[in-house]
């Protein structure tokens, strides 16, 4: 039994605005990952069950909570998933997934600054990563955001999808030394 | 087995903490709602709280707020146990007051394990603010220093603050085993008379890389050894009010040191292997002890099966010794290995069967 893990069902999630942080258990609803639901042009808004509500000022503590919630999408900076991120993204193909490399990543969003590891393809063209296109949140790896005037608070986890549009500085680094991203199945 | 409260929104979750919990030998109560919680937590007073943070209504953070408000169940010890797993959730959750905190998804084996170190902890702190615990052999090799080191690694990793103290009068084993190099001894405490006060006690300490305090024995014998027991009573009787829980590993003589170990503790653990001439030493112990007015409701007598060939049984120790054993430990072939590379088994090999019960008895 100690392979099994509880509390999985719904999947645990920061969104962080450019002044909240918002926790939710976010409901995974027909097997669709939060980063489709994310990037779905469809909705401009994210529908969530309940929603805890902390200033980023002092994050740790809850402000409010609320049953029924909406967050607008364009003004989510990134959204932080702790563990189990097989609920966020897709596995990448396999074919895709050996012709990608793991790099180092910085950028900055407003009021954070964000370090991790992110597969690009074998040429790195970053006008064309940064383009909305179809997917307006870019998936980093093992990340951790810190505030950008509060050095000392930084939030972690296995995966941040942030917002392109929200991006102000983005800078690529050398290869990572193992990736950390899902691969396929198939 | 303690009474435990599981506070938690996520029905299916509760209801699968309740029988995580229960296969664990606990009698446990459950309730989605923070505010029935704390009226559940009142009524029924269980030792352990496992509270949810993400609660609508009331959450988390304010359910332990309370419970630490409301005299009845102040001093129930509370677990927080929650998604937001951030470095900030964690102050947070001190801040409101909680023992611990676990991050969600939790593994069954891993909520045991911290539901097991918070009652220990809490056991701790309900039980005596001091406590000494003297374990002696009049016949050496049954392992004595053995059991000691391990005893004083359990609690401390229980969380109560321990000192073990080496008493013998020169190459004690107990520092050894813990890999330790004893660059002073009770020994220098002694020859400094002024330093026999509790602002000198960590200039004769040592310190585990667990974090576990000793006191070292000399290496070499010294002439002034034969001094009264009084000097060992007032050092040991320092490290008792420092301490929560001082372990004495005496030596296997009945000289003052021992004799002050005997007189200052709480509690005394007799060790003698299951063999007729052990049997005979603890005989001729118990008399002795008998007339040095050495309390008999203080003393345990423990069985350590030192040699993997089988020794005399339980009946039979208990019949020829006329007392029950309060504890028999079993043989373990990783022991003489972890001696030699001063890694006790509660740290190398936890799971051992001498650990575990060692563990049992804690």
């Amino acid at each position: 039994m100690s392979h099994v893990q509880v509390g999985s069902r719904r999947l645990a999630v920061d969104f962080f605005s450019y002044t909240h942080r918002i926790s939710t258990q976010f409901a995974i609803r027909g097997g669709r990952p939060l980063m489709d639901t994310l990037n779905d042009h469809t909705l401009s808004y994210i529908e969530l069950d309940i929603a805890y509500v902390s200033r980023i000022d002092e994050p740790g503590e809850l402000i409010a909570d609320y049953t029924i919630s909406i967050l607008r999408k364009e003004n989510i900076s990134f959204c932080l998933v702790a563990a189990q991120i097989e609920m966020a993204v897709k596995a990448a193909p396999p074919a895709q997934y050996f012709a990608r490399r793991s790099r180092q990543v910085f950028c900055t969003v407003p009021s954070f600054e964000i370090t991790g590891v992110i597969d690009v393809p074998g040429n790195v063209d970053l006008h064309k990563m940064m383009a909305i296109g179809v997917e307006r949140f870019m998936p980093i790896y093992k990340a951790t955001a810190t505030i950008s005037l509060l050095q000392s608070v930084a939030f972690s986890g296995d995966l941040i999808l942030v917002n392109k549009e929200a991006i102000e500085v983005f800078c690529i680094g050398e290869a990572a030394a193992a990736t950390t991203t899902p691969q396929g199945s198939g | 087995m303690a009474k435990i409260l599981v506070i938690d929104d996520d029905l299916d979750l509760l209801n699968m903490l309740k029988l995580m919990l229960e296969r664990g030998g606990h009698n446990v109560i459950i309730t989605g709602d923070g505010a029935d919680g704390l009226v559940k937590a009142h009524d029924l007073k269980p030792e352990l709280a496992i509270v949810d943070v993400m609660m609508p209504g009331m959450h988390g953070y304010q359910v332990c707020r309370k419970l630490r408000e409301d005299p009845v169940t102040a001093d129930t010890a509370v677990l927080i146990l929650t998604a937001r797993a951030q470095p900030v959730d964690r102050e947070a959750a001190l801040a409101a007051r909680a023992d611990d905190y676990l991050s969600k998804p939790v593994s069954p084996n891993e909520l045991l394990s911290k539901v097991t170190e918070l009652l220990n902890r809490k056991q701790m702190a309900d039980g005596p603010k001091q406590f000494l615990v003297t374990l002696m052999s009049l016949r050496g090799g049954v392992g004595v220093s053995s059991i000691a080191v391990n005893l004083a690694l359990t609690v401390h990793q229980s969380g109560a603050s321990t000192c073990l103290v080496d008493l013998s009068p020169a190459s004690g084993h107990a520092v050894l085993q813990l890999r330790l190099n004893p660059k002073v001894t009770w020994l220098d405490w002694l020859r400094t008379p002024a330093d026999l006060n509790p602002q000198a006690i960590d200039k004769y300490l040592l310190t585990h890389e667990s974090g576990l305090r000793a006191l070292a024995a000399p290496f070499v014998p010294a002439p002034e050894l034969n001094v009264p027991p009084e000097p060992f009573l007032k050092m040991l009787g320092l490290l008792r009010d420092r301490f929560q829980r001082v372990i004495v590993d005496a030596p296997p003589v009945l000289n003052s040191a021992a004799r002050a170990a005997l007189q200052i503790a709480d509690e005394i653990w007799l060790v003698l292997a299951p063999e007729v001439a052990s049997l005979q030493s603890t005989v001729a112990t118990l008399r002795a002890l008998k007339a040095l007015n050495i309390g008999d409701d203080k003393i345990a007598l423990v069985s350590n099966q030192v040699a993997p060939r089988p020794g005399l049984t339980q009946p039979a120790i208990e019949k020829a010794l006329n007392r029950p054993l309060a504890a028999s430990l079993p043989y373990d072939e990783a022991q003489p290995a972890a001696f030699g590379q001063g890694v006790p088994l509660m740290i190398g090999q936890p799971g051992s069967p001498f650990a575990a019960a060692i563990r049992e008895i804690a």
